[in-house]
């Protein structure tokens, strides 16, 4: 279990390492090209095809077999971080 | 009724879908909170070219989404991929050397629709509901596809939560999905893989942990780790295995790997803003994977995103991707050779891919009953080569191939 215990502790460290950001500060990270994944269906279109010719999967929340279940996470995860950072 | 289809092609065609899948941005509304305000309508045309004039893809997407109510948005997608080509079956030996089998060369192709040895329609439906709360937000999904050999139905539900002045998001997901698998079967071609019997399904489970963090005003950075599980039936009914004993051959095998397969994946990516050149973005991502097949895999990619003028932005990118072989590839098996599982797919085998790309995009606002417009276009090159491998291999380059990636795309939001 302890390759899932690292990653678990890196990710509290740089958590808790970030200085604070004010929502009026935010105004770049809301700029469309600073979306995690700026453009969806390209990026379908390009990670499950490079995915039908390699053996790695997921990450991403993505690339399962023919259909890709978590692919609407993506989706929504995008979606929530752009409203978060414009509607601050 | 197409024959050596479901590696190259199916999962091309998966691929696909899930792009019918995926929704774009959606503009939020500082007054609402979360909940977004507008419609959205986007279409994609997709394009896939193979070399050796093995496999070639048309994709069509078309997605919309609207807000219900104050606080839950709606989505839809519909996408219609028509494939044709040929693909890899095995590997024998010639004169020495290691040689692919494709299905191209058999008479399949004169009997087919398209003149190809693969021709293939695929249909798809994706479906979704999100809510979003003052601090979280929940969304459930499902769809279905289904192509002449192959079914698809799955549902996922994801959940959201900021924490830390919401510099920080916790978020979680769960995903299952079903696939039934009919192989089809042409006279005159290679019988096909029944260790099944008529029908072969297989089941996807994927969890996801992701922390994404705000770094400071011109950075963020997300981590996600993905467990995924897959059992049933995992092989592919149209590859085989050559048996050779030397130089001989022997017998011809079904591609048979285990009913169970257990991965892990990490992805960071990172994203940073740069105010001196224009508002120019730069995007990194490393995923590392690893799964009980013996597979560890590493991906890097790195994209450029620069506004010009006028809503003209332009976006170079780059990737590089490495994968080891699993524990039961065999490029050819031997027949002195004990081994239950097997499988000769060069998706399976060691290598490395290179691939570079260029997209133009254009943003129109201000326009008569539309909130805001986007045209995109882009174009990329993908080279695999079992040189490119961390560390190299000895396999040699019977496998290696390219491919070219077309897409021209247009969003509407009203």
């Amino acid at each position: 279990m302890r390759v899932f215990k690292i990653p678990l502790i890196i990710i509290l460290v740089l958590s808790a390492a970030c200085t604070n950001v004010l929502p009026r500060q935010r105004g770049n990270l809301a700029l469309p090209q600073m979306a995690l994944t700026t453009d969806t269906l390209e990026f379908g279109f390009r990670q499950h095809t490079a995915f039908s010719k390699e053996a790695a999967f997921g990450g991403y929340g993505g690339g399962c077999g023919c259909n890709c279940p978590l692919r609407l996470f993506l989706k929504f995860c995008t979606l929530i971080n752009l409203l978060r950072y414009e509607s601050l | 009724m197409n024959h050596y289809k479901k590696n190259d092609n199916s999962a091309i065609v998966a691929g696909l879908t899930l792009a019918a899948m995926a929704l774009p941005g959606l503009i939020p509304d500082a007054k609402a909170g979360r909940a977004e305000e507008t419609y959205n309508a986007d279409f994609q045309y997709g394009n896939y070219a193979e070399s050796s004039d093995r496999i070639y893809v048309d994709t069509f997407d078309l997605a919309a989404s609207a807000p219900i109510g104050k606080a839950m948005t709606g989505s839809l997608s519909v996408v219609r991929d028509t494939i044709s080509g040929a693909s890899p079956i095995y590997n024998a030996k010639e004169n020495g050397k290691t040689v692919q089998m494709v299905s191209g060369a058999s008479r399949n192709a004169d009997n087919s629709d398209c003149g190809k040895s693969i021709c293939d329609q695929r249909d798809g439906i994706t479906g979704g509901l999100s809510y979003f709360f003052e601090q979280s937000s929940l969304a459930i999904g499902g769809g279905f596809s289904q192509e002449r050999d192959y079914t698809s139905r799955y549902v996922n539900t994801n959940f959201s939560m900021d924490f830390n002045k919401k510099l920080t998001t916790l978020n979680l997901g769960a995903a299952l999905a079903f696939d039934e698998i009919n192989p089809t079967e042409r006279p005159g071609g290679f019988v096909r893989n029944r260790d099944c019997g008529e029908l072969c399904s297989k089941t996807t489970q994927q969890y996801l942990l992701g922390v994404s963090q705000i770094i400071d005003k011109n950075s963020l950075i997300q981590n996600n780790m993905t467990f995924s599980y897959n059992t049933g039936y995992l092989s592919d009914p149209y590859k085989k295995v050559a048996v050779f004993d030397g130089d001989v051959f022997t017998n011809l095998l079904n591609d048979t790997r285990p009913r169970e397969k257990f991965q892990w994946a990490w992805l960071t990516q990172y994203v940073r803003h740069f105010g001196d050149l224009n508002g120019a973005a730069l995007h990194a991502d490393y995923r590392f994977t690893t799964d009980d097949w013996g597979i560890n895999t590493h991906t890097a990619e790195f994209s450029w995103h620069q506004p010009i003028a006028a809503g003209w932005q332009v976006i170079p990118r780059f990737r590089y991707y490495s994968q080891d072989q699993a524990d039961f590839y065999r490029a050819i098996a031997s027949s002195d050779s004990a081994a239950t599982v097997y499988s000769s797919d060069y998706r399976l085998a060691g290598f490395g891919t290179l691939s570079g790309g260029l997209k133009l995009s254009k943003e129109l606002s201000g326009l008569k009953h539309l909130h805001d417009a986007k045209f995109q276009v882009g174009a990329e090159f993908y080279d695999h080569s079992a040189s490119y491998e961390i560390g190299g291999n000895r396999l040699g380059n019977f496998a290696d191939f390219s491919y070219y990636l077309f897409t021209a795309s247009f969003n509407l939001k009203f």
